[in-house]
This record gives structure tokens, sequence and C-alpha cells, in this order.
């Protein structure tokens, strides 16, 4: 009898028979590696050039390197303006995301709970901010905040942002919840918990990976997002906008050096994030 | 015996369908009751209504002679083991049974004591860091019926609490629960659709067909005397056979069936003349008469061919070909010396023999047929 493992291991081995071998050199293999090399190099080189000419001491952006020198992290970090921008970038994207949980969790909540009429309706019309370009949603809401006769500030910024990326937090904590036994809340029901206990103890634990995971891409989204910010802001500047600003008057290796951090930061929240949405506690249960 | 459970009336419907149709049910202190059915006879969602998970439509729900009818769960006495356990799969195995009684808002020295005790009645102690995904489906079983009784219920129920499980484990848990159950006194109501289990474990059993009761009683009462042919069907294997009554005189009714008789005991009923009726034969008790041996005067004779012959480890069951639309089933024991010689091969005409007090005779003639008897 073929057990299982033979049968997976003999699958394994054939294939790569049918390929030749040149001087011990797998050809499968080599092609491979360079396509995957090929992939990497066009998703990644970019920022590596960025990341390198932001220790490099010449002002313009060309090789061959001149000098290693921390002089553009100095120079950036000691940038009022800058910094002005990347703290309003920080503001604007805290807040953002504390609307989007705000109305994301309870939304997802009814969504997966209640049947009520226009349920459908509610579920497709909150996913369609982010399938908008951010160009509709800011020329739309700049109509209406200009109509309604709202001033322009970081505040309209933040609803604009909120408005697009809630939809992130309503898709993920639904689909967490759609994957949630209810039975652990009747448990928890039985076992004497009034409904409030029940949600913090019992369901917030078993969501809070996607409560993290979404509102770590709602902040990236809203950290870097140009189109919405620029219809909306008054005189306040965010960091994508200021670093735009001033790449159109031509590059700086200043920049770079923004650049660099700010990429340190988002594999930093990337890393999490992934690592956070991945846990296995929630298994699925077949619903009754 | 009092009454711990009382259920007056209950009638819940979903959209489109009445789970359970005016069911009205008395629990007694510290009695196993089993409620037994297909799925989708309203079993569970009486078992829910007791629990508080749902509300009923119409009646009401007794606890302890209090009504609990609209109370939600927290505020009920009753815990419930649910199907597939229900653990909670962020906490530890210690969490988890904790829990009931940190809502309760019990002190952490006694609390920790109490775990460590019923840690110890499950036989997992080494288990009290490990997360639910890490323990087998028995370990789960277990946890979770910590996690239900250190609540100290007046009431344990029990979604169909063996489910999850193999047949082999199946088995050691039914007597591991009823043993459980003897030693804490407690009420248990247990919802199955597995007959064994219902027969194993019960005091009483309940049997539910379309949202209604079809039979209350032990196993034994449902088994020898089942009400209806469903409650006959469904417990234990029977021949169901359709006969036609020839002759009623005093306690016994004569009944034609194939080229054979059958005589029954009428037992206070009295079907027409010329009438068709249902028969229920258990196949346990038609015995083969061999090699010429006898039997008492009172009991039915057939006379029949062995069509098929189908292994069961200690028993065989025979179908036997009398003549009739459908063949009768019956069981040869093989766990004696004699039994095995006297295995008749197939083909072979034999004599049966049945008591006519070992037959249940039905009035109505339903569709309930033979095929699952074998």
């Amino acid at each position: 009898m073929t057990t299982y493992e033979e049968v997976r291991v003999r699958e394994r081995v054939e294939p790569r028979q049918m390929f030749l071998k040149l001087g011990g050199w797998d050809v499968s293999t080599a092609t491979l590696t360079v396509a995957a090399a090929c992939v990497l190099a066009f998703l990644y080189l970019p920022i590596v050039t960025l990341m390198v000419f932001s220790f490099n001491a010449n002002p313009i952006t060309r090789l061959p390197l001149t000098e290693w020198t921390f002089f553009w992290y100095e120079k950036a970090f000691g940038n009022e303006i800058l910094l002005t921008a990347l703290g309003n970038s920080l503001i604007v994207a805290s807040c953002a995301v504390t609307i989007c949980l705000c109305i994301g969790i309870p939304t997802a909540l009814a969504l997966d709970r209640y049947d009520f009429p226009g349920k459908t309706a509610l579920r497709r019309l909150v996913i369609l901010p982010i399938t908008l370009p951010g160009l509709i949603t800011g020329v739309s809401m700049l109509t209406f905040f200009k109509m309604t006769g709202v001033q322009l500030s970081l505040a309209t910024v933040i609803i604009g942002h909120g408005t697009a990326l809630t939809a992130i937090v309503v898709t993920n904590v639904f689909a967490r919840l759609q994957r949630f036994d209810r039975r652990i809340e009747e448990a928890s029901a039985d076992l004497g918990a009034k409904p409030l206990r029940t949600f913090w103890h019992i369901t917030l634990p078993n969501i809070r990976s996607a409560i993290i995971g979404s509102s770590l891409i709602a902040f990236t989204l809203s950290f870097d997002e140009i189109p919405v910010t620029y219809f909306l802001t008054g005189r306040d500047n965010t960091l994508p906008m200021y670093i735009w600003s001033t790449i159109r008057r031509g590059m700086t290796p200043e920049i770079n050096a923004i650049g660099t951090v700010i990429i340190g930061v988002s594999i930093v929240l990337l890393l999490s994030s992934v690592f956070i949405m991945s846990d296995s506690g929630v298994r699925k249960r077949p619903r009754k | 015996m009092v009454n711990i459970v009382e259920i007056h009336n209950l009638t819940k419907t979903f959209p489109g369908v009445v789970a359970v149709d005016n069911v009205s049910l008395e629990i007694r202190e510290g009695e196993l009751m089993t409620m037994l059915g297909p799925s989708g006879c309203g079993k569970t969602t009486t078992l829910r209504m007791i629990g508080g998970f749902e509300f009923p439509d119409t009646g009401r729900v007794i606890l302890e002679g209090e009504d609990v009818t609209r109370l939600p769960p927290y505020k009920r006495r009753v815990n419930m083991m649910f199907q597939d356990f229900a653990l909670f799969p962020h906490l530890t195995v210690e969490k988890n049974i904790a829990y009931g009684m940190r809502v309760a808002g019990m002190a952490k020295a006694e609390l920790v004591r109490e775990v460590a005790r019923m840690l110890e009645m499950i036989e997992l102690p080494d288990k009290a860091k490990n997360l639910p995904s890490e323990l087998s489906n028995g370990q789960k079983q277990r946890v979770a019926l910590a996690r239900a009784l250190i609540r100290r219920p007046r009431v344990l129920l029990l979604d169909e609490p063996m489910s999850a499980l193999d047949a082999k484990l199946r088995e050691t848990m039914q007597v591991e629960l009823k043993h459980l159950h003897e030693k804490l006194g407690l009420t248990f109501v247990l919802v199955t659709h597995d007959q064994t289990e219902a027969l194993v474990m019960s005091d009483r059993v309940v049997v539910m067909d379309e949202g209604r009761i079809a039979q209350v009683g032990t196993p034994i009462e449902l088994y020898d005397n089942p009400a209806t042919p469903y409650v006959a069907n469904f417990l234990g294997t029977s021949n169901m056979v359709v006969a036609k009554v020839t002759e009623v005189s005093g306690e016994t009714i004569v009944t034609e069936y194939g080229s054979g008789t059958i005589r029954v005991a009428a037992q206070g009923k009295r079907p027409a003349v010329g009438s068709e009726v249902m028969l229920c034969i258990r196949p346990e008790k038609v015995r083969v008469l061999l090699n010429g041996q006898d039997s008492p005067e009172s009991f039915n004779r057939l006379d029949g061919v062995i069509a098929e012959q189908f292994f069961h480890g200690a028993s065989v069951h025979l179908a036997l070909d009398v003549g009739a639309a459908t063949s009768i089933v019956i069981q040869h024991q093989l766990d004696t010396a004699e039994g095995q010689a006297a295995l008749p091969p197939a083909g072979q005409r034999v004599s049966l023999s049945i008591d006519p007090a070992s037959i249940t005779l039905f009035e109505e003639v339903t569709a309930y047929g033979a095929e699952d008897r074998v």
C-alpha cells in the first residue's frame, strides 16, 4: 500500500526529472532564481536607491556615491516645516483611524448580527468609498464642505480619510465576525456573563486581530494619502503633500532621508500587522 | 419525586417551520433525561429554551418552581455543554474553567482551589495552561464539562455531547458521563439523535417527532412497548410488517402474514377483522427452531427460507423470506458454541418461533419501512 507521504514524495521528485541538468546545474532552479531576482529588483530597487542616496553626501542624486553621511537626516529633522507636516500627518492618520473604528466596528457587528431593512444596500454602500478614486471622494467632499460652509482644515481632511477608509475596518472586522463562532458568546452568557461583559471578554479578544490589522492598514493609507488631502486641506500640509511640493522644486536628499525613516516605520507596522492578522486563535465552526 | 424543570405547552416557530409544537414535559430532580429524535425534530430547540437561548412563542418554562420563560441565560441556574463544546479559543483550559466563577465574583484563592479541583475531576491537571486548540476532542469535552459544572448548576444541559467524538471514545464517554451523573446527583438533560446513547445512558427518554413528543418513558418501556410505529422504528431495530387481521378473540388477535399466521397479544387493542395492522417484531425475540426443536404451544410458528446473512460479530442477522412482501430479519446469537454450530446456511428452510407477547401491534399503518433494520 502506498502511503500519502510516499505519493507526495514521488510527485515532488518526478516533475524535476523532466528538466535537463547542465553540468550539475539544475536549469529550472536557476531560471526560477533569476526570475525571482528580477521581480524583487523591479519591486524594491527604487526603494533601495532612495535609502542608499539618503546616506550619500552629494546633494545631486547621481552615481558614483561619494561620501557616507547622516547630514540629510540632521537636516530633515531640523526642518520645521517638514516636522510640522509629519506631525499633521500623524494627527490626521490617528484621528481618521479612530473615526474608522468608531463607525466600522459597530457597522460590522450590525451587518453580521442583525437583520434590518436595507442591510444589503448598507453593506455595499459602506464598501463603495474604497473603490471610488480619491479624486472623486476629494471633489465631492470639497463641494459638500463648500456648500455647507465648512472651513477647510485638518478636520476636513480627517473626515475625508475617515469616510474613505472606514470600509477597510468594516470589511476586515465583518470577515472575522463571519468566521466567529457565536456559540462561544452563548457559552459566556450561559456561564453568567451579561452581554457587555461577553463583548469585552469574549467577542473583542477574538476579533481584536482584525481590528488592529485593519487599523494599521487604514493608518498607512491615510498617512501617505494625497488626492483627498489635496482637495480638503486648508493651510495645513501633510507630509506627502509637503514632499510632493518640495520635489517639484527639485529632488533633495533630505526627502530621501525622511523617506527612509518612513519606510523603516512602515516595515515595522506591516510586519506587526501581518503577524497579528495571521493569528489563528479563532476557527470557523459550522453555523446552525 | 420533585419536578425540577417543567415545560408547559411550549411552542416555537422559526420562519417557515414549527420547531417545537405544544410540548409539555416534566423533568424530575436528579434524573438523566434524554431527548431523542432525528435532526429537525425540535429536541435542540427545546433544550435551548430551557437554557434561555431561545424564547418560546407561547408556553412556559418553570425551573424549581420559578417561571424563567423570559429570563436570559445568565439569570438561570442551568448550564449547558454545547455541541462542539464552544470553548473560548483565546483562553487557556484553566481560564475557560474559571470563567463562570470569575463572572460570579468568586475570591481569587477559592477560585484557584475550585479550578484545581475541577481539573482533578476531569483528569487534566497537566493541561491547565494549554489552549483549547491544543486539546483532543475528548479532552475538549471534559473541559467543557468542567466549565459548566464549576457553576454548580441545578440542571446540566448537554447538547449532542458525543457528536464530535469517534465511535470508540463515544462509548467510553457515555459510561463516564453516566457515572458522573450518579456521583453528582445532578439533573442532566441530554439531547441526542443516537438511540444507543439514549438507551444506554438515560433514566427516561423523550422521543420527539416533528416538534411533538411521541412518547416518554424509561428505555425499557419504550423499547418493549413503543406507543407508535415511529418510536418502535426509531428505538432499536425492528421488523415493521403489515399484516391482515383475520380474527379477534379475547386477548388474542390473529393476523395473516404471507403464507403464515401471527398471533399477537391484544393489549387492549381491538382492530376490525379484515383491516390492516402494523406489527413490530424485534429481531432478537425471534428464535430459529433447528433440528426439530420445539417451542411452547402458545408461540407463533412461521416457516421461511434464509435469504441473506449479515455478520455482526456476536450475532448474525438472518433475513428470512416467509412468502410475504417484506422479509423478516432475526438475530441469531453466535456467542455460544451451540449458536455457532447451529448457524443455518443461506437457502435453508427453517421454522421460527415468536412469543405473541413480544409483538407490538399498531392499528395505524405508516410508511416506516424496514430498510434500515439490518
